[in-house]
């Protein structure tokens, strides 16, 4: 990851050339002459880069999405394989080892119940994904097609969609998701549907705007005029066009999901124990922390760092995304 | 013997009911085109010319747009009538549309090979590697040179001129009797104009197919169409073919437009004439003749009674009061220039 440039910079073609060959005289002979060869190589076979390669490379360059994309790949992988990482149960109780400091058998110390904290902390993981990730996609699901139709239709159907979208922004979801979780009943699948009734709002607004403009475009126009049925319009010529901003309102969707899902376990309405989270994790250490502090630190370091981290994935999309900011 | 004409437009009107009030874009229009005319479509911004030929096609926003009355008889049925959900199959495979501005008219995110076979794919039900077989003929045919390579790549790689050769492309990709070229070479150089008007009108021979050319400039249609209806305020003020309507024109805003065309011979000290005042508020036409206001030849009756297009010589009408007045005044000025 060495030939990550520290200063945001125009990068168009011809300026990351040039960036190469800073580069090549910075003394970095061996690294710049690979890039160079790549640049070469690509020139020939297809002139231009896509897109999507063009988003790549510039999302590449970006330290703290980088830095997002590895602890993520990392936390999805902990997620599907953690029963094999740990020689110990997320709810195996050992009374006579209960709140001891990080050692050599529990690394993270264990809790009150003396369970280990490494291991409650990496099934953890489950949870945030499943909230961060899951109610994102889903949200995307229920909304981008009721947005589009919105907007592409119009009419009284768009009425009714944006009368329902002003009245979700109108309310805090906060307290709606509380409300809802509350009302039927404090579980992981409750926690997930409450915020999948309120998050689909923020995806729908966002696919209506934008389809909103696209509509307007001569090359749509043009394709209604070479008799390209509507179906076809919305899912070749403006979904393609949409999908950088959805991919980015998705990611950045992730942090604050994984927040609120701590907020709410914290609160004792997510996951129920002894499944852990580490929101609730971190109310379970109210009355230890002043001792044992270590039940507190590494699950809000946990939340902290991997809500970084998404944000760090979402805010390198946006650069590498925004066209606008890169010709 | 009876023919039926491939499209027969007759008293199409076209209003958009906007805030500030309802604007009469196109105010019944009739004409008639057989296979294989070249038809020019002449006027100003706001003359209703793009609305007209859009509304054969019901590609104006509805609403606020509408189309109040009319019938445009395709082949003898009428595109109008049509149920919108069945629109689409006249799109594209019996009229095809070129636009004015080939650099918005593509996709960006599209490669343009997609998009010419998407035309084909859907209208003519072709697989989609015959499709692109297909779009490499087509690009080729409308002179984008290595073709089989150039599919693949985006609309922002190419030029201006190399995009509207793409569009022709695509708007002749499903073979269309009727091509609606809407003004196509605004947007380019004067050299790319001539080139694009060579091509349509050698593809124009090679596959007869009949072209509306929406222009405002008057030297395009010199060199390309048949037959030319000019267009003011929304309704049709002369038709004529091409030749008499530039030797000898029957209407005031003809004339006038004629007159304001520089020409090499224009000594260039001399200011070009001009048409006085400025195009019509659509919203609150005058009564009578809409070119009143601006018009030299205006009596009292312009004012009141609007003018029907009367023959003055074999397919060639005017509507106008004064159309002999327009026509000697016309003659007096070439004997001028003769001397």
């Amino acid at each position: 990851m060495s030939d990550e440039t520290t200063t945001p910079q125009p990068q168009s073609a011809a300026l990351a050339n040039d960036t190469m060959i800073n580069h090549a005289l910075k003394n970095e002979p061996s690294l710049a002459a690979e890039e160079l060869f790549t640049v070469e190589g690509h020139s020939e076979e297809t002139q231009y880069a896509s897109f999507w390669v063009g988003a790549w490379r510039r999302f590449r360059r970006n330290r703290l999405a980088m830095f997002g994309l590895v602890f993520a790949t990392i936390i999805i992988l902990i997620a599907i394989f953690v029963p094999m990482l740990t020689p110990y149960e997320y709810d195996q109780i050992d009374m006579p080892a209960a709140l001891q400091p990080p050692s050599h058998e529990h690394i993270l110390g264990t809790d009150e119940l003396g369970r280990d904290l490494l291991t409650r902390i990496l099934y953890g993981s489950r949870p945030m994904l499943m909230v961060g990730v899951l109610t994102g996609l889903a949200g995307l699901c229920i909304g981008v097609p009721i947005g589009v139709l919105a907007g592409y239709l119009g009419g009284f159907f768009d009425w009714i969609v944006t009368r329902l979208i002003d009245m979700f922004s109108a309310l805090p979801w906060y307290l709606i998701v509380l409300y809802l979780v509350m009302v039927l009943s404090p579980s992981l699948q409750n926690l997930m549907l409450a915020m999948i009734i309120t998050g689909w709002v923020g995806s729908c607004r966002m696919m209506r705007g934008l389809t909103f403009s696209i509509r307007e475009q001569d090359y749509i126009e043009a394709a209604r005029a070479l008799g390209i049925p509507t179906w076809r319009i919305i899912a070749f010529h403006i979904l393609p066009q949409a999908a950088p901003l959805l991919l980015w309102g998705f990611a950045a969707g992730i942090p604050t999901s994984v927040f609120a899902e701590a907020g709410l376990s914290f609160l004792g309405m997510g996951i129920r124990p002894p499944r852990p989270s580490w929101g609730q994790m971190l109310a379970d250490s109210e009355f230890y922390w002043q001792f044992w502090p270590h039940m507190f630190i590494f699950p809000s370091m946990m939340i902290t760092t991997s809500v970084l981290a998404f944000q760090g994935i979402a805010d390198g999309l946006r650069k590498a995304l925004d066209v606008s900011e890169n010709i | 013997m009876h023919v039926t004409p491939l499209l027969q437009v007759e008293n199409l009107t076209v209003r958009f009911y906007t805030k500030d009030g309802v604007v009469n874009a196109v105010n019944g229009i009739s004409y008639t085109m057989q296979e294989g005319d070249i038809l020019g479509l002449v006027g100003e911004s706001g003359s209703g010319k793009s609305v007209s030929s859009m509304a054969m096609l019901r590609l104006i926003p509805e609403p606020p747009g509408k189309i109040e009355s009319g019938s445009v008889r395709f082949d003898g049925e009428d595109l109008l009538q049509i149920k919108p959900s069945q629109i689409h199959r006249v799109r594209g495979r019996d009229i095809g549309v070129i636009f004015q501005d080939p650099m918005t008219s593509l996709n960006p995110v599209m490669p343009i090979g997609k998009q010419i076979a998407e035309a084909m794919q859907v209208n003519l039900g072709m697989a989609s590697a015959k499709a692109m077989l297909e779009s490499i003929d087509l690009l080729t045919r409308v002179g984008i040179p290595q073709a089989d390579r150039r599919i693949r790549d985006y609309p922002h790689q190419f030029s201006g001129g190399m995009r509207q050769r793409v569009m022709i492309a695509m708007a002749i990709s499903c073979h269309p009797r009727l091509l609606i070229a809407d003004e196509p070479t605004t947007a380019l150089d004067v050299t790319i104009q001539a080139q694009i008007i060579d091509l349509v009108k050698n593809l124009q021979k090679e596959l007869s197919m009949a072209i509306i050319w929406i222009t405002h400039d008057l030297g395009v249609i010199a060199r390309l169409a048949e037959r030319v209806n000019v267009m003011y305020g929304g309704t049709l003020v002369e038709m004529a073919p091409s030749k008499p309507l530039f030797s000898t024109p029957a209407h005031p805003y003809t004339l006038g437009l004629l007159s304001s065309l520089p020409s090499l011979d224009t000594d260039s000290d001399q200011d070009l004439s001009y048409i006085n005042g400025s195009p019509p508020d659509m919203i609150h036409l005058p009564p009578g003749c809409p070119f009143w206001p601006r018009c030299s030849f205006r009596t009292k009756r312009c004012t009141q009674e609007r003018p029907e297009l009367v023959e003055v010589a074999e397919g060639h009408t005017s509507a106008c009061w004064h159309t002999d007045r327009v026509l000697e005044l016309h003659r007096s000025r070439s004997a001028e220039v003769a001397q």
